[in-house]
């Protein structure tokens, strides 16, 4: 033993390679899928069966494939945005809060509005989705910008405040008749319209790849470059810069993905729910962290991880129903999935050289 | 009447507040040896999960005690060895956790349970314990002296922690590693251990928070139960500016705001209720706005920033 610590050493450097990462990631990510397929034996005798189910039943037919999109879009949008925060370094961990936000300024206008055009009310829904969004985003923003406030407590603390005001107005200002746990359909004039006749692929897709499009552009600005620099050593960039640089940083990229998230949440209500209830927000803001964190922050990467996570939540359904498995084991592949995404990011910086002699350590 | 209410929202406001003292009394011992332990809410869960299992099926509280503070001390081991030794991100990979152990406990307690509509409750919980002749005082014998066991240890816990941090040398020990952990190294102390050593016993400390919440507040479990106090318990320790006797009056304001909600939902109000339950998150927004207006910071000097040994 001690003759191959002297042989051999661990160093760690500050960057790695692309396909080192991937090859780190691949297999942590199957030594996560081994450990999960330990918890499904307590439950089925045939866990990659399951597996198996949950990938076919989301793919299965035209209007499942139309499903796991429909499910992986929210997880996109977030997941876009809030890589943008953590390339700045900022852990923006409100996404659920301005999900609902979203989601309540395009009610707002697709509750009140009847009359409006179709061609007006829906672009009004978008905007209302991304101011409220973006505003709810700015308030957290403003205090980490400002008085460098730690936003990971300030964006926690908003998301229950949204969620118990959401509640309040489920329970107060757009009580339907019927039931309590949800507000009356949205105008038919706001409802996004659907992009192929006969399935529910809507008018979010177009902004998901607008979104797409815009974030590849801002990494490769001279913003982008910014943000990178704030996120590698904020003190560092705020030295080479000015103060007022760093608010600018943080103050857009919570406000971007502030008014992302809001679409997603937008995309929620006017996409195929048509109504306001609890279940527009399926803890988006934190399945968006996963999407961004497995994606490497990588926007391209990003979609692919989202469609992952939007497969699995999307079959878990179904694998529920025919091999018996409950479907919050997802819940728990999840986390594990980003764990072993931040696990990857730092093991593989670590190698293994060959010691040259000399220095005995 | 009024004075009833009073003392029984007095009363309510001492038992809200231990899951939010105990809590962010062991952060600070994890922060002031320099490393975030942002999973709180995460060790939180696991504390009440556990205690309730076990109290569950053993019929014993006190066994469910032991297994939650075994168990959230396991969690804070391996938090202590990812973060400190590997070196991985304090923040994002304490919200990792909480997201993992969110989705296991709710995933394992439907296991166990299934969904059933009545919440199983476990027979054996944690009394309240009247001290002798204290309880006789008339208003503060009903709010101080009649309360769980939890609140005394909590009582003794502080006492320890600001004779601990102000007169002992692992208290100063512990202080240096999160100031200036190249000093303490010079001074033989091994840094890295002394952190894990604080990590563990800030879980530890959780591991207490969270059997109260699920062994004496309630006697069962449900998983959204702990509701954000791990962050709060967080914010919190920046509220008392990571000294021990600020950070217990802060939580019993917490507590104070977590009652007076309660007490006023129940009595139909004109508030919504729901502007009531806000009132804790909110105001830890506020807090953390005016702690920042004060002029000196108490924050450790290396909080967050991975030591890495010479040795």
């Amino acid at each position: 033993m001690k003759n191959y610590r002297r042989r051999y050493k661990i160093i760690e450097q500050d960057h790695c390679t692309l396909a080192k990462r991937i090859v780190v990631l691949a297999a942590l990510l199957l030594i996560c899928l081994g450990l999960h397929s330990l918890i499904m034996l307590t439950m089925t005798d045939k866990p990659f069966e399951a597996y198996a189910t949950l990938a076919k039943s989301a793919f299965s037919n035209t209007y499942q494939i139309v499903q796991t999109l429909l499910r992986s879009l929210p997880i996109m949008l977030v997941g876009l945005g809030v890589s943008l925060c953590l390339r700045a370094g900022i852990l923006n961990l409100g996404g659920n809060g301005c999900v609902v936000a979203g989601a309540i300024g395009a009610c707002i206008i697709g509750l009140n509005y009847e009359a409006l055009p179709a061609a007006v009310a829906v672009p009004l829904t978008v905007i209302a989705a991304m101011v409220f969004g973006g505003l709810w985003s700015a308030v957290a923003g403003f205090l980490r910008a400002k008085f460098r406030i730690s936003e990971i407590y300030v964006t926690v603390m908003l998301n229950y405040v949204m969620t118990y005001f959401a509640s309040f107005l489920l329970t107060n200002v757009w009580k339907s008749q019927l039931n309590l746990d949800y507000s009356d359909q949205i105008f038919t004039n706001s409802h996004w319209p659907a992009l192929l006749s006969g399935t529910d692929l809507h008018l979010g897709f177009v902004f998901l790849v607008l979104a797409f499009l815009v974030v590849v552009f801002i990494n490769r600005s001279p913003m982008g470059y910014e943000i990178r620099a704030h996120g590698l050593n904020s003190s560092a960039f705020r030295f080479k810069m000015k103060d007022h640089d760093s608010m600018r940083i943080v103050m857009f990229v919570m406000i971007f993905s502030g008014a992302l998230a809001g679409l997603a949440g937008a995309s929620q209500v006017c996409g195929h729910q048509y109504r306001f209830s609890s279940d527009v927000n399926n803890d988006f803001g934190f399945t968006g962290i996963i999407a961004a964190k497995l994606g490497g922050l990588n926007p391209v990467a990003i979609v692919v991880a989202s469609l992952f996570l939007g497969m699995m939540e999307s079959g878990s359904t179904a694998m529920q129903l025919l091999t018996g498995v409950p479907d919050s084991m997802v819940d728990v592949l999840q986390g594990m999935l980003l764990v072993a995404a931040i696990l990857a990011d730092r093991v593989a910086r670590f190698s293994i050289v060959k010691n040259e002699g000399g220095e005995e350590t | 009447m009024t004075e009833t209410v009073l003392i029984s929202l007095l009363a309510m406001s001492v038992r809200m507040a231990v899951p939010y003292w105990f809590s962010s009394l062991g952060e600070m011992y994890s922060q002031k040896s320099g490393v975030l332990n942002i999973g709180l809410e995460g060790v939180i869960t696991v504390g009440a999960f556990v205690s309730f299992m076990v109290a569950f099926y053993s019929g014993s509280c006190w066994l469910g005690l032991a297994a939650a503070v075994a168990a959230c001390v396991v969690l804070g081991l391996i938090y202590g060895l990812l973060v400190i030794y590997l070196g991985m991100d304090q923040p994002i990979t304490g919200i990792a956790l909480n997201l993992l152990i969110l989705g296991s406990t709710s995933f394992l307690y439907r296991l166990v349970f299934g969904t059933t509509a009545i919440a199983p409750t476990s027979s054996s919980t944690f009394d309240k314990v009247a001290i002798p002749l204290l309880s006789k005082i008339p208003w503060l014998g009903e709010i101080l002296f009649h309360q769980y066991a939890f609140v005394y240890l909590a009582v003794v816990l502080l006492i320890f922690s600001v004779y601990f941090f102000r007169r002992t040398k692992a208290g100063i020990v512990i202080i240096a590693c999160g100031e200036n952990p190249s000093a303490a190294e010079t001074r033989g102390v091994g840094v890295n251990r002394v952190r894990l050593l604080c990590v563990m016993v800030s879980a530890a400390f959780s591991a207490v928070a969270g059997t109260y919440l699920s062994l004496a507040q309630l006697s069962s479990f449900s998983v959204d139960m702990v509701a954000g106090r791990g962050y709060i318990a967080f914010a919190l320790v920046i509220f008392g500016k990571w000294n021990a006797e600020n950070i217990c009056i802060g939580a019993l304001l917490f507590g104070f705001l977590e009652a007076l909600a309660l007490t006023l939902q129940a009595s139909a109000s004109v508030v919504p209720y729901q502007f009531l339950l806000m009132l804790p998150y909110a105001f830890t927004v506020l807090a953390l706005i005016v702690t920042t207006f004060k002029r000196r910071s108490a924050r450790p000097s290396c909080l967050g920033v991975r030591y890495r040994t010479s040795r």
